[in-house]
Order: structure tokens, then C-alpha cells, then sequence
């Protein structure tokens, strides 16, 4: 199985961004706004993992109460005066969240990940980690909105 | 006009699938959608489609499984993967079932009019 460094995996999520945010969002290209995001609270967001018999990594993103209506309605289309229900955002999110982990499981060129399904967070308090769990965060900067991205590694070799 | 049914379990991949079909040209077709695998199963059992679009990664029936379980049950309807999954493992699977082809999520619909082109006319 491929050894992948933490730098390789954010690479590849912040590219899968960029393609997401181009051909799904409609956004020009974004700017990656490095820092360190504590993931402490987390108003809405989804996450989907890739798991491998040694690994897990959960890839997603998250979004403010402020920010994530626009990624939403950006990424189905939908005026601004259009009602969104929670409902559609949480499955919209996931979508994004699955099509991002996809374009970084591509990206890797690693068959040896399987692709979960997405699962979706609103108003979580600490995401689960453990003391082992690597976490990565960057934010992703567009003109009318942002959202931050992660990954959580977790390394199952003994 | 040919039919088409579309099959995800996420609305929101549904409706940008159609918004890509439409923009590919192929807005005028009869589309139909399914929320699973089966629920897919029982649509192409009742009305044939012409050419089913399918996610991969589903809840207690995958795209793959479902096309499995189409050629077993001796229905050879048209079906295309639309996925964010891509490797080159993914594929060959696919195409070992008898996938006519593979598109991966973020839909472009210019892939669409290329791989839909020669099935639809």
C-alpha cells in the first residue's frame, strides 16, 4: 500500500477543491488560506473517509451558518431567494463531501482505499479523534464564500 | 426521446445530473429518477429505460451490485457510471460488468454529450 504523507493528502484535497469549486460551484479559482483550524465547532459540515486495512482518513469540510447557504445554493443552482430546508443542505453537503474524498482518492491513484458514505455534522462539538489522529485543515477562500477543509488521519498499524 | 432513469441516493447529485444532461443537450429525453438501487430495480423492471445513470457508492445496494444483479436477472438495459469513485480499479470493474462507461463527479457536460452521443444518438 502507498505511503502517503499528510502534505500529499492536503494537496490532493485542496486540488479536489479547486476542480469542485470550478466545474460544481461555478467559483473561480479560490485562494488556499493556510492555517490551522481547531475543528472545535462545527456549525455544518460532512465528511466522507477512506479506509484501507492499515488507515482511515476522513476528508470534508466545514461550513458557517454565514458561508454555507451560498456553497449550497452555488452548488445546486438555486437563486438566492429559492428556500433551502436543512434537509437539502445536509445531502448537498455530503454530495460535496463524497465527490471531494473522490477526487483525492483519484488523485492518489490508491485502489487500496475504499470510499464510504457521506456523513453530515451540524452544530458538533470536538470532532472524534483520538491522541494518534493526525488532523490537517486549511481554508478555502472564494469571492462571495469560504469553507474550511480537513482530514483526519488515523493510522491502525500497530 | 429516448428514456432515462437516474439512480443516487443524494437528491442534490440527482438534480445536478439533470442540470448537466439539460445542458448537454439532452434535457428533452423522459428522465426519471431512483433513490436507490432498488427502488432502480423495480423501475427497469416495470419500464425498460433506455439508458440508466448510476452513483456507485450507495446504501445496502451499490451501483456495481445493482448492474450485477441486472445481467444475472438476464436485463441488458444500457447503464453508465456517474461517480466521484475513478481509479483505474473502479473502471475495470465496471467495465468488466458491462458498464457502457464512466463519468466522474464533478459532472462536465461535455463528457456527458461525448460518452451519452453514440448511446442516445
Amino acid at each position: 500500500m502507498k505511503n502517503v504523507s499528510t502534505d500529499d493528502w492536503m494537496r490532493a484535497l485542496e486540488s479536489a477543491a479547486h476542480e469542485l469549486a470550478e466545474e460544481g460551484l461555478g467559483f473561480s479559482e479560490g485562494k488556499v488560506v493556510p492555517g490551522h483550524l481547531e475543528l472545535h465547532e462545527v456549525p455544518w459540515g460532512s465528511l466522507v473517509a477512506l479506509t484501507a486495512e492499515d488507515r482511515s482518513v476522513q476528508i470534508g469540510l466545514v461550513a458557517s451558518d454565514e458561508h454555507c447557504p451560498t456553497l449550497v445554493r452555488a452548488f445546486l443552482q438555486l437563486e438566492e431567494d429559492e428556500e433551502l430546508e436543512d434537509q437539502d443542505v445536509a445531502d448537498a453537503l455530503g454530495e460535496m463531501a463524497n465527490v471531494l474524498a473522490g477526487g483525492v482518492k483519484v488523485r492518489l491513484e490508491d485502489g487500496s482505499l475504499n470510499l464510504g458514505l457521506p456523513v453530515v455534522l451540524r452544530g458538533v462539538r470536538d470532532m472524534p479523534k483520538t491522541a494518534k489522529t493526525k488532523v490537517a485543515t486549511t481554508t478555502m477562500r472564494w469571492e462571495t464564500a469560504e469553507a474550511q477543509l480537513f482530514l483526519l488521519q488515523h493510522d491502525r498499524r500497530v | 426521446m429516448s428514456s432515462i432513469l437516474l439512480v443516487d441516493d443524494s437528491k442534490a447529485s440527482r438534480m445536478i445530473v439533470r442540470r448537466a444532461l439539460r445542458k448537454a443537450g439532452y434535457g428533452h429525453h423522459n428522465l426519471k429518477e431512483a433513490s436507490s438501487a432498488a427502488e432502480a430495480l423495480e423501475l427497469i423492471a416495470q419500464s425498460k429505460p433506455d439508458l440508466v445513470l448510476c452513483d456507485w457508492n450507495m446504501p445496502e445496494m451499490s451501483g456495481i451490485q445493482l448492474l450485477e444483479k441486472l445481467r444475472e436477472e438476464g436485463l441488458n438495459v444500457k447503464l453508465g457510471f456517474v461517480t466521484s469513485e475513478g481509479t483505474e480499479d473502479v473502471r475495470k470493474r465496471a467495465q468488466d460488468a458491462g458498464a457502457l462507461f464512466f463519468v466522474t463527479k464533478p459532472v462536465k457536460p461535455d463528457n456527458l454529450q461525448r460518452l451519452l452521443g453514440p448511446v442516445l444518438g
